[in-house]
Protein backbone atom coordinates (compact mmCIF):
# COMPACT_ATOMS: atom_id res chain seq x y z
CA UNK A 1 0.00 0.00 0.00
CA UNK A 2 1.47 3.16 -1.04
CA UNK A 3 0.80 6.65 0.13
CA UNK A 4 -1.63 7.86 -2.75
CA UNK A 5 -4.22 5.14 -1.35
CA UNK A 6 -3.20 5.82 2.02
CA UNK A 7 -4.27 8.73 1.88
CA UNK A 8 -7.33 7.82 0.19
CA UNK A 9 -8.30 5.54 2.91
CA UNK A 10 -7.30 8.78 5.52
CA UNK A 11 -9.74 11.06 3.71
CA UNK A 12 -12.13 8.41 3.67
CA UNK A 13 -13.63 9.54 7.04
CA UNK A 14 -15.28 6.99 9.42
CA UNK A 15 -16.84 10.13 11.60
CA UNK A 16 -18.14 11.87 8.37
CA UNK A 17 -20.62 13.16 10.57
CA UNK A 18 -20.32 16.66 10.94
CA UNK A 19 -17.65 17.20 7.67
CA UNK A 20 -20.83 16.32 5.60
CA UNK A 21 -23.35 17.99 7.39
CA UNK A 22 -25.34 20.01 6.25
CA UNK A 23 -25.05 23.96 6.70
CA UNK A 24 -27.91 24.35 9.51
CA UNK A 25 -26.81 20.72 10.95
CA UNK A 26 -23.25 22.49 11.16
CA UNK A 27 -24.31 25.90 12.59
CA UNK A 28 -26.42 23.81 15.58
CA UNK A 29 -23.20 22.12 16.05
CA UNK A 30 -20.91 25.09 16.37
CA UNK A 31 -23.52 26.88 18.38
CA UNK A 32 -23.77 24.00 20.87
CA UNK A 33 -19.98 23.49 21.14
CA UNK A 34 -20.15 27.23 22.06
CA UNK A 35 -22.38 26.55 24.93
CA UNK A 36 -21.11 23.37 25.79
CA UNK A 37 -17.81 25.03 26.23
CA UNK A 38 -18.64 27.46 28.13
CA UNK A 39 -20.70 25.46 30.27
CA UNK A 40 -17.09 23.94 31.73
CA UNK A 41 -16.91 21.08 29.85
CA UNK A 42 -13.41 20.18 28.71
CA UNK A 43 -13.71 16.96 27.53
CA UNK A 44 -15.85 15.60 24.58
CA UNK A 45 -16.43 11.75 25.94
CA UNK A 46 -18.74 13.08 28.69
CA UNK A 47 -21.08 14.29 25.89
CA UNK A 48 -20.63 11.90 23.84
CA UNK A 49 -21.72 9.35 26.77
CA UNK A 50 -24.86 11.89 27.98
CA UNK A 51 -25.78 11.84 24.54
CA UNK A 52 -26.36 7.70 24.75
CA UNK A 53 -28.09 8.04 27.91
CA UNK A 54 -30.12 10.18 27.12
CA UNK A 55 -31.07 8.07 24.04
CA UNK A 56 -31.47 5.69 26.94
CA UNK A 57 -33.31 6.86 29.08
CA UNK A 58 -35.93 7.79 26.12
CA UNK A 59 -35.71 4.53 24.84
CA UNK A 60 -37.06 2.97 28.46
CA UNK A 61 -39.85 5.42 28.57
CA UNK A 62 -41.20 4.55 25.90
CA UNK A 63 -40.90 1.04 26.83
CA UNK A 64 -42.42 1.19 29.78
CA UNK A 65 -45.13 4.01 29.04
CA UNK A 66 -45.69 4.41 24.96
CA UNK A 67 -47.40 6.38 23.05
CA UNK A 68 -50.49 6.79 24.83
CA UNK A 69 -49.86 9.36 27.42
CA UNK A 70 -49.04 13.27 26.10
CA UNK A 71 -46.82 14.01 29.05
CA UNK A 72 -43.99 11.07 28.14
CA UNK A 73 -44.69 11.39 24.59
CA UNK A 74 -43.68 15.44 24.88
CA UNK A 75 -40.96 13.65 27.56
CA UNK A 76 -39.11 11.09 25.35
CA UNK A 77 -39.50 13.87 22.38
CA UNK A 78 -37.37 16.16 24.60
CA UNK A 79 -34.77 13.72 25.66
CA UNK A 80 -34.52 13.19 22.01
CA UNK A 81 -33.88 16.52 20.44
CA UNK A 82 -30.81 16.86 23.82
CA UNK A 83 -29.17 13.91 22.30
CA UNK A 84 -29.35 14.99 18.62
CA UNK A 85 -28.21 18.30 19.31
CA UNK A 86 -25.10 16.91 21.48
CA UNK A 87 -24.67 13.92 19.39
CA UNK A 88 -24.46 16.57 16.63
CA UNK A 89 -22.02 18.33 18.33
CA UNK A 90 -19.72 15.66 19.92
CA UNK A 91 -16.67 16.06 16.88
CA UNK A 92 -17.28 19.60 16.62
CA UNK A 93 -16.80 20.15 20.67
CA UNK A 94 -13.43 17.68 20.08
CA UNK A 95 -12.23 20.07 17.64
CA UNK A 96 -12.94 23.41 19.44
CA UNK A 97 -11.59 21.64 22.76
CA UNK A 98 -8.16 20.66 20.55
CA UNK A 99 -9.13 17.32 21.79
CA UNK A 100 -9.52 14.62 18.91
CA UNK A 101 -8.70 11.56 20.54
CA UNK A 102 -9.01 8.03 18.78
CA UNK A 103 -11.05 6.90 21.90
CA UNK A 104 -13.59 9.75 22.06
CA UNK A 105 -14.21 9.16 18.55
CA UNK A 106 -14.47 5.75 18.71
CA UNK A 107 -16.66 5.70 21.58
CA UNK A 108 -19.10 8.37 20.03
CA UNK A 109 -19.49 6.54 17.43
CA UNK A 110 -19.59 3.55 18.81
CA UNK A 111 -22.45 4.81 21.52
CA UNK A 112 -24.85 6.24 18.87
CA UNK A 113 -24.90 2.91 16.61
CA UNK A 114 -26.13 1.12 19.91
CA UNK A 115 -28.21 4.03 20.72
CA UNK A 116 -29.97 3.52 17.36
CA UNK A 117 -30.76 0.14 17.74
CA UNK A 118 -32.19 0.26 21.01
CA UNK A 119 -34.13 3.46 19.92
CA UNK A 120 -36.14 1.51 16.87
CA UNK A 121 -36.29 -1.47 18.07
CA UNK A 122 -38.60 0.38 20.88
CA UNK A 123 -40.62 2.32 18.75
CA UNK A 124 -41.35 -0.74 16.56
CA UNK A 125 -42.28 -2.49 19.31
CA UNK A 126 -44.39 0.34 20.88
CA UNK A 127 -46.18 0.69 17.27
CA UNK A 128 -47.01 -2.73 17.17
CA UNK A 129 -49.53 -2.14 19.88
CA UNK A 130 -50.29 1.38 18.79
CA UNK A 131 -51.29 0.26 15.23
CA UNK A 132 -52.36 -3.23 15.76
CA UNK A 133 -49.77 -4.71 13.38
CA UNK A 134 -46.56 -6.73 14.66
CA UNK A 135 -44.81 -5.36 10.81
CA UNK A 136 -44.07 -2.56 12.64
CA UNK A 137 -42.20 -3.91 14.95
CA UNK A 138 -39.75 -6.25 12.34
CA UNK A 139 -39.47 -2.43 10.32
CA UNK A 140 -38.31 -1.36 13.99
CA UNK A 141 -35.68 -4.12 14.26
CA UNK A 142 -34.88 -3.71 10.32
CA UNK A 143 -34.30 -0.47 11.05
CA UNK A 144 -32.19 -0.85 14.03
CA UNK A 145 -30.31 -3.64 12.59
CA UNK A 146 -29.47 -2.03 9.12
CA UNK A 147 -28.43 1.60 10.95
CA UNK A 148 -25.68 -0.63 11.98
CA UNK A 149 -25.15 -2.77 8.68
CA UNK A 150 -23.90 -0.28 6.61
CA UNK A 151 -21.45 1.22 9.42
CA UNK A 152 -20.14 -2.23 9.62
CA UNK A 153 -19.87 -2.79 5.88
CA UNK A 154 -17.58 0.53 5.51
CA UNK A 155 -15.68 -0.08 8.34
CA UNK A 156 -14.69 -3.72 7.78
CA UNK A 157 -14.06 -2.40 4.51
CA UNK A 158 -11.39 -0.51 5.92
CA UNK A 159 -10.39 -3.29 9.01
CA UNK A 160 -9.51 -5.63 6.25
CA UNK A 161 -7.54 -3.35 4.77
CA UNK A 162 -5.62 -2.81 8.27
CA UNK A 163 -4.02 -5.84 7.85
CA UNK A 164 -2.39 -4.49 4.40
CA UNK A 165 -1.16 -1.49 5.86
CA UNK A 166 0.61 -2.70 8.41
CA UNK A 167 1.69 -5.83 6.60
CA UNK A 168 3.34 -3.98 4.08
CA UNK A 169 5.19 -1.53 6.65
CA UNK A 170 7.54 1.14 6.20
CA UNK A 171 9.83 0.24 3.18
CA UNK A 172 6.97 1.21 0.47
CA UNK A 173 7.62 5.15 0.93
CA UNK A 174 11.27 5.71 0.72
CA UNK A 175 13.17 2.42 -0.63
CA UNK A 176 12.11 3.24 -4.84
CA UNK A 177 10.81 6.38 -5.15
CA UNK A 178 10.08 6.58 -8.56
CA UNK A 179 8.33 2.80 -8.56
CA UNK A 180 6.06 4.04 -6.39
CA UNK A 181 5.33 6.82 -7.65
CA UNK A 182 4.05 5.06 -11.06
CA UNK A 183 2.45 2.86 -8.42
CA UNK A 184 0.54 5.18 -7.01
CA UNK A 185 -0.59 6.90 -10.46
CA UNK A 186 -1.82 3.41 -11.45
CA UNK A 187 -3.78 3.13 -8.43
CA UNK A 188 -5.03 6.87 -7.81
CA UNK A 189 -6.79 5.86 -11.65
CA UNK A 190 -7.83 2.85 -10.96
CA UNK A 191 -9.57 4.28 -7.86
CA UNK A 192 -10.81 7.62 -9.56
CA UNK A 193 -12.12 4.61 -11.95
CA UNK A 194 -13.96 3.12 -9.41
CA UNK A 195 -15.40 6.85 -7.62
CA UNK A 196 -16.09 8.73 -10.82
CA UNK A 197 -16.39 5.71 -14.06
CA UNK A 198 -19.35 3.94 -14.86
CA UNK A 199 -22.46 4.79 -14.65
CA UNK A 200 -23.73 2.09 -11.94
CA UNK A 201 -21.09 3.19 -9.98
CA UNK A 202 -22.16 7.05 -10.64
CA UNK A 203 -25.32 5.92 -9.40
CA UNK A 204 -24.66 4.08 -6.69
CA UNK A 205 -22.22 6.99 -5.18
CA UNK A 206 -25.17 9.28 -5.65
CA UNK A 207 -27.72 7.46 -3.62
CA UNK A 208 -25.03 6.30 -1.41
CA UNK A 209 -23.81 10.14 -0.32
CA UNK A 210 -27.16 11.43 -0.98
CA UNK A 211 -28.59 9.51 1.89
CA UNK A 212 -25.99 9.83 4.25
CA UNK A 213 -27.69 12.17 6.25
CA UNK A 214 -26.31 12.12 10.37
CA UNK A 215 -27.94 9.23 12.34
CA UNK A 216 -28.87 12.71 14.60
CA UNK A 217 -30.58 14.10 12.25
CA UNK A 218 -32.68 10.95 11.93
CA UNK A 219 -33.39 11.47 15.48
CA UNK A 220 -35.01 14.87 14.71
CA UNK A 221 -37.40 13.93 12.39
CA UNK A 222 -38.60 10.81 14.33
CA UNK A 223 -39.39 13.17 17.24
CA UNK A 224 -41.58 14.70 14.59
CA UNK A 225 -43.42 11.81 14.45
CA UNK A 226 -43.23 10.69 17.89
CA UNK A 227 -45.19 14.07 18.48
CA UNK A 228 -47.57 13.46 15.75
CA UNK A 229 -48.20 9.80 16.96
CA UNK A 230 -47.34 8.41 13.39
CA UNK A 231 -44.45 6.51 14.46
CA UNK A 232 -45.92 4.00 11.67
CA UNK A 233 -44.88 6.44 9.00
CA UNK A 234 -41.37 7.20 10.24
CA UNK A 235 -40.85 3.41 10.23
CA UNK A 236 -41.96 2.77 7.16
CA UNK A 237 -40.07 5.54 5.13
CA UNK A 238 -36.89 4.49 7.11
CA UNK A 239 -36.98 0.87 6.52
CA UNK A 240 -37.44 1.54 2.89
CA UNK A 241 -34.66 4.02 2.58
CA UNK A 242 -31.96 1.98 4.66
CA UNK A 243 -33.05 -1.05 2.69
CA UNK A 244 -31.76 0.75 -0.82
CA UNK A 245 -28.86 2.43 1.43
CA UNK A 246 -27.70 -0.58 2.62
CA UNK A 247 -28.20 -2.50 -1.38
CA UNK A 248 -26.18 0.73 -2.32
CA UNK A 249 -23.67 0.73 0.48
CA UNK A 250 -22.70 -2.99 -0.05
CA UNK A 251 -22.37 -2.25 -3.85
CA UNK A 252 -20.21 0.73 -3.97
CA UNK A 253 -18.08 -1.18 -1.22
CA UNK A 254 -17.46 -4.40 -3.23
CA UNK A 255 -16.73 -2.40 -5.64
CA UNK A 256 -14.17 -0.23 -3.55
CA UNK A 257 -12.59 -3.01 -2.64
CA UNK A 258 -11.89 -4.61 -6.14
CA UNK A 259 -10.34 -1.78 -6.79
CA UNK A 260 -8.00 -1.53 -4.19
CA UNK A 261 -7.37 -5.27 -3.91
CA UNK A 262 -6.09 -4.15 -7.83
CA UNK A 263 -4.45 -1.57 -6.66
CA UNK A 264 -2.34 -3.52 -3.77
CA UNK A 265 -2.01 -6.56 -6.15
CA UNK B 1 0.46 -32.78 -1.46
CA UNK B 2 2.47 -31.48 1.30
CA UNK B 3 1.26 -28.16 0.42
CA UNK B 4 -2.51 -28.61 1.06
CA UNK B 5 -2.40 -29.86 5.01
CA UNK B 6 -0.22 -27.06 5.96
CA UNK B 7 -3.02 -24.76 4.33
CA UNK B 8 -5.75 -26.19 5.50
CA UNK B 9 -5.18 -26.27 9.00
CA UNK B 10 -3.88 -22.70 9.05
CA UNK B 11 -5.31 -19.37 8.97
CA UNK B 12 -7.91 -19.75 11.74
CA UNK B 13 -8.32 -16.42 13.40
CA UNK B 14 -10.69 -13.88 15.14
CA UNK B 15 -13.70 -15.17 15.90
CA UNK B 16 -13.40 -18.69 14.92
CA UNK B 17 -10.32 -18.98 17.03
CA UNK B 18 -12.28 -21.06 19.57
CA UNK B 19 -12.33 -24.50 21.14
CA UNK B 20 -14.35 -26.22 19.00
CA UNK B 21 -12.80 -24.95 15.94
CA UNK B 22 -9.34 -26.57 17.31
CA UNK B 23 -10.73 -29.69 18.74
CA UNK B 24 -13.66 -30.47 16.01
CA UNK B 25 -14.11 -28.34 13.37
CA UNK B 26 -10.68 -28.10 12.01
CA UNK B 27 -10.23 -31.82 11.32
CA UNK B 28 -13.62 -31.76 9.94
CA UNK B 29 -13.73 -28.89 7.35
CA UNK B 30 -11.05 -29.69 5.30
CA UNK B 31 -12.95 -32.94 3.54
CA UNK B 32 -15.78 -30.38 2.48
CA UNK B 33 -12.81 -28.58 1.47
CA UNK B 34 -11.31 -31.23 -0.48
CA UNK B 35 -14.53 -32.06 -1.85
CA UNK B 36 -15.74 -28.49 -2.84
CA UNK B 37 -12.14 -28.57 -4.49
CA UNK B 38 -12.98 -32.23 -6.28
CA UNK B 39 -15.96 -30.80 -7.87
CA UNK B 40 -14.32 -27.87 -9.47
CA UNK B 41 -15.39 -24.97 -6.92
CA UNK B 42 -12.36 -23.02 -7.18
CA UNK B 43 -13.61 -19.82 -6.14
CA UNK B 44 -14.22 -19.53 -2.31
CA UNK B 45 -16.76 -16.80 -1.92
CA UNK B 46 -18.96 -19.31 -3.60
CA UNK B 47 -18.92 -21.53 0.17
CA UNK B 48 -19.45 -18.23 1.68
CA UNK B 49 -22.76 -17.78 0.01
CA UNK B 50 -23.59 -21.26 0.54
CA UNK B 51 -22.84 -20.99 4.10
CA UNK B 52 -24.95 -18.19 4.59
CA UNK B 53 -27.94 -19.73 2.47
CA UNK B 54 -27.64 -22.19 4.68
CA UNK B 55 -28.43 -20.29 7.83
CA UNK B 56 -31.27 -18.62 5.95
CA UNK B 57 -32.49 -21.44 5.18
CA UNK B 58 -32.43 -22.98 8.47
CA UNK B 59 -34.16 -20.06 10.23
CA UNK B 60 -36.87 -20.04 7.32
CA UNK B 61 -37.12 -23.64 8.70
CA UNK B 62 -37.17 -22.71 11.91
CA UNK B 63 -40.21 -19.64 11.17
CA UNK B 64 -42.40 -22.28 9.24
CA UNK B 65 -43.04 -24.77 11.92
CA UNK B 66 -39.91 -25.56 14.12
CA UNK B 67 -42.36 -25.01 17.45
CA UNK B 68 -44.60 -27.44 16.90
CA UNK B 69 -42.37 -29.78 15.09
CA UNK B 70 -41.43 -33.52 15.44
CA UNK B 71 -37.65 -34.39 16.46
CA UNK B 72 -37.50 -35.68 12.84
CA UNK B 73 -37.93 -31.79 11.78
CA UNK B 74 -35.56 -30.14 14.60
CA UNK B 75 -32.17 -32.84 13.88
CA UNK B 76 -32.42 -31.47 10.11
CA UNK B 77 -32.96 -27.79 11.32
CA UNK B 78 -29.69 -29.04 13.69
CA UNK B 79 -27.74 -30.75 11.23
CA UNK B 80 -28.12 -27.45 8.55
CA UNK B 81 -26.61 -24.82 10.46
CA UNK B 82 -23.20 -27.21 11.51
CA UNK B 83 -22.88 -27.59 7.97
CA UNK B 84 -23.44 -23.77 7.71
CA UNK B 85 -20.92 -23.58 9.97
CA UNK B 86 -18.50 -25.85 8.74
CA UNK B 87 -18.53 -24.86 5.19
CA UNK B 88 -18.09 -21.24 6.46
CA UNK B 89 -14.62 -22.58 7.94
CA UNK B 90 -13.96 -24.19 4.66
CA UNK B 91 -13.95 -20.83 2.44
CA UNK B 92 -10.68 -20.03 3.83
CA UNK B 93 -8.89 -23.35 3.88
CA UNK B 94 -10.26 -23.10 -0.46
CA UNK B 95 -8.72 -20.01 -0.74
CA UNK B 96 -5.73 -20.91 0.28
CA UNK B 97 -5.12 -24.45 -1.20
CA UNK B 98 -5.83 -22.39 -4.54
CA UNK B 99 -3.99 -19.25 -3.88
CA UNK B 100 -7.16 -16.97 -4.29
CA UNK B 101 -7.34 -15.32 -0.89
CA UNK B 102 -8.79 -11.82 -1.34
CA UNK B 103 -9.54 -8.70 0.41
CA UNK B 104 -12.85 -9.05 -0.69
CA UNK B 105 -13.35 -12.98 0.15
CA UNK B 106 -12.00 -11.84 3.37
CA UNK B 107 -14.85 -9.01 3.71
CA UNK B 108 -17.72 -10.91 2.62
CA UNK B 109 -16.89 -13.36 4.88
CA UNK B 110 -17.21 -11.67 7.74
CA UNK B 111 -20.08 -9.62 6.95
CA UNK B 112 -22.10 -12.51 6.04
CA UNK B 113 -21.11 -14.12 9.20
CA UNK B 114 -22.44 -11.16 11.33
CA UNK B 115 -25.77 -11.15 9.36
CA UNK B 116 -26.61 -14.51 9.33
CA UNK B 117 -26.21 -14.38 13.10
CA UNK B 118 -28.22 -12.05 13.72
CA UNK B 119 -31.02 -13.75 11.08
CA UNK B 120 -30.82 -16.93 13.49
CA UNK B 121 -30.63 -15.57 16.87
CA UNK B 122 -33.36 -13.29 16.14
CA UNK B 123 -35.38 -16.00 14.55
CA UNK B 124 -34.72 -18.30 17.69
CA UNK B 125 -36.54 -15.35 19.88
CA UNK B 126 -39.09 -15.86 18.17
CA UNK B 127 -40.01 -19.05 18.29
CA UNK B 128 -38.61 -19.16 22.02
CA UNK B 129 -42.09 -16.59 22.19
CA UNK B 130 -44.01 -19.07 20.49
CA UNK B 131 -43.13 -21.97 22.89
CA UNK B 132 -43.51 -19.87 25.67
CA UNK B 133 -45.69 -17.26 24.89
CA UNK B 134 -43.43 -14.55 26.50
CA UNK B 135 -41.91 -11.81 24.66
CA UNK B 136 -39.00 -11.37 26.60
CA UNK B 137 -37.28 -13.85 24.57
CA UNK B 138 -37.90 -11.58 21.54
CA UNK B 139 -36.22 -8.70 22.90
CA UNK B 140 -33.12 -11.72 24.43
CA UNK B 141 -32.61 -12.94 20.88
CA UNK B 142 -32.66 -9.42 20.10
CA UNK B 143 -29.73 -9.02 22.56
CA UNK B 144 -27.68 -11.32 21.36
CA UNK B 145 -28.50 -10.58 17.80
CA UNK B 146 -27.48 -6.90 18.44
CA UNK B 147 -24.72 -7.60 20.56
CA UNK B 148 -22.34 -9.80 18.12
CA UNK B 149 -23.00 -7.29 15.77
CA UNK B 150 -22.27 -4.36 17.99
CA UNK B 151 -18.84 -6.72 19.24
CA UNK B 152 -18.17 -6.73 15.64
CA UNK B 153 -18.72 -3.32 14.79
CA UNK B 154 -16.34 -2.26 18.50
CA UNK B 155 -13.46 -4.16 16.67
CA UNK B 156 -14.37 -2.96 13.17
CA UNK B 157 -14.58 1.05 14.06
CA UNK B 158 -11.53 0.61 16.30
CA UNK B 159 -9.78 -0.23 13.35
CA UNK B 160 -11.39 2.62 11.51
CA UNK B 161 -9.94 4.69 13.83
CA UNK B 162 -6.44 3.68 13.57
CA UNK B 163 -6.09 3.47 9.93
CA UNK B 164 -6.90 7.42 9.50
CA UNK B 165 -3.63 7.40 11.78
CA UNK B 166 -1.89 5.12 10.33
CA UNK B 167 1.07 7.09 8.72
CA UNK B 168 2.04 8.51 12.10
CA UNK B 169 2.08 4.89 13.73
CA UNK B 170 4.51 3.84 11.14
CA UNK B 171 6.45 7.08 12.68
CA UNK B 172 5.88 5.64 15.95
CA UNK B 173 6.89 2.62 15.27
CA UNK B 174 10.37 3.48 13.70
CA UNK B 175 10.97 5.66 17.08
CA UNK B 176 9.87 2.87 19.74
CA UNK B 177 12.74 0.56 17.92
CA UNK B 178 14.78 3.55 19.03
CA UNK B 179 13.64 3.86 22.55
CA UNK B 180 14.39 1.44 25.42
CA UNK B 181 11.63 0.25 26.88
CA UNK B 182 10.44 2.17 30.06
CA UNK B 183 10.04 0.47 33.14
CA UNK B 184 6.73 1.05 34.94
CA UNK B 185 5.75 2.15 38.73
CA UNK B 186 3.78 -0.17 40.86
CA UNK B 187 -0.08 2.00 39.76
CA UNK B 188 0.76 1.17 36.05
CA UNK B 189 1.88 -2.57 37.20
CA UNK B 190 -1.21 -2.41 38.70
CA UNK B 191 -2.91 -1.32 35.95
CA UNK B 192 -1.27 -3.78 33.81
CA UNK B 193 -2.53 -7.03 36.02
CA UNK B 194 -5.86 -6.02 35.86
CA UNK B 195 -6.06 -5.49 31.79
CA UNK B 196 -4.59 -9.19 32.27
CA UNK B 197 -6.95 -10.38 34.40
CA UNK B 198 -9.79 -8.68 32.51
CA UNK B 199 -8.28 -10.10 28.99
CA UNK B 200 -7.96 -13.73 30.78
CA UNK B 201 -11.83 -13.53 31.63
CA UNK B 202 -12.21 -12.52 28.04
CA UNK B 203 -10.57 -15.14 26.36
CA UNK B 204 -12.79 -17.83 28.63
CA UNK B 205 -16.02 -15.76 27.78
CA UNK B 206 -15.03 -15.63 23.94
CA UNK B 207 -17.79 -18.21 22.74
CA UNK B 208 -16.42 -18.17 18.93
CA UNK B 209 -18.62 -18.41 16.11
CA UNK B 210 -18.79 -22.13 16.21
CA UNK B 211 -19.27 -22.94 20.18
CA UNK B 212 -22.63 -20.36 19.38
CA UNK B 213 -23.87 -22.31 16.45
CA UNK B 214 -22.87 -25.48 18.52
CA UNK B 215 -25.00 -24.23 21.48
CA UNK B 216 -28.09 -23.14 19.10
CA UNK B 217 -28.25 -26.46 17.52
CA UNK B 218 -28.10 -28.18 20.77
CA UNK B 219 -30.95 -26.26 22.15
CA UNK B 220 -32.88 -26.49 19.07
CA UNK B 221 -32.86 -30.37 19.49
CA UNK B 222 -33.88 -30.06 22.78
CA UNK B 223 -36.62 -27.68 22.31
CA UNK B 224 -35.45 -25.42 24.93
CA UNK B 225 -34.21 -22.20 23.15
CA UNK B 226 -35.49 -20.37 25.90
CA UNK B 227 -32.63 -21.27 28.45
CA UNK B 228 -30.12 -20.71 25.73
CA UNK B 229 -31.06 -17.49 25.04
CA UNK B 230 -30.83 -16.47 28.22
CA UNK B 231 -27.43 -17.51 29.06
CA UNK B 232 -25.85 -16.02 25.10
CA UNK B 233 -27.24 -12.52 26.22
CA UNK B 234 -25.72 -12.80 29.19
CA UNK B 235 -22.25 -13.77 27.86
CA UNK B 236 -22.71 -11.59 25.03
CA UNK B 237 -23.34 -8.49 27.57
CA UNK B 238 -20.35 -9.79 29.13
CA UNK B 239 -18.24 -10.03 26.07
CA UNK B 240 -19.03 -6.42 24.83
CA UNK B 241 -18.02 -4.79 28.40
CA UNK B 242 -14.94 -7.15 28.15
CA UNK B 243 -14.37 -5.92 24.52
CA UNK B 244 -15.15 -2.17 24.78
CA UNK B 245 -12.64 -2.25 28.25
CA UNK B 246 -9.89 -4.26 25.99
CA UNK B 247 -10.40 -1.43 22.76
CA UNK B 248 -10.37 1.36 25.58
CA UNK B 249 -7.02 0.76 26.67
CA UNK B 250 -6.03 0.23 22.86
CA UNK B 251 -7.36 3.24 21.61
CA UNK B 252 -5.82 5.16 24.89
CA UNK B 253 -2.19 3.65 24.37
CA UNK B 254 -2.51 4.72 20.48
CA UNK B 255 -3.71 8.12 21.92
CA UNK B 256 -0.72 8.37 24.27
CA UNK B 257 1.77 7.30 21.68
CA UNK B 258 0.20 10.13 19.07
CA UNK B 259 0.62 12.34 21.94
CA UNK B 260 4.08 11.73 22.28
CA UNK B 261 4.95 11.89 18.56
CA UNK B 262 3.48 15.10 18.55
CA UNK B 263 5.56 16.82 20.91
CA UNK B 264 8.69 15.32 19.42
Amino acid sequence: MNCKQERWLRNEEVSSEVPHSSLPVRRIAELVSRLVIRAGVKDPKPVAIGAFFLVLAASTLLFVFGFENWLFVIVVSALLVVSSVLGLSVSRIAEDLRKRFLYDEWLDMYLKRIGGMVLYTVIGYQSWFYFDGSVYFILGICIGYMLSYSFLTRTLKKSVFLSEIKKDGYETHGINPRRSQERAGKQHGAISAAAHGGRVAKFLGRVLFGVKISMDVWYLLTVVFILLRRTDIVLIFLSALFVVRSFAVTIYTVREIKVNEIGVN
Amino acid sequence: MRRIPIALTTGFKGDSESYYDQLISRYISPFFTLCAKAMGVINPNVLTFVSFFLLLLSCAMVLYRAAFAGVFYRIVIALLIQLSFIIDCSDGQLARITGRTSKLGAWLDRLLDRVGEFAIFAVSGILAWWQTGRILFIFLGLVTGYGLTAFSLAMAVSDSCIVGEIAKFREIEKEKTKEEPAKGNDSQKEKKNLTLVISRVFFFLNFGIGERYLYLSFFILLNRLDIMLFMTSFLVVLRIVSISHHLKNKLKKADESLRRFNEL
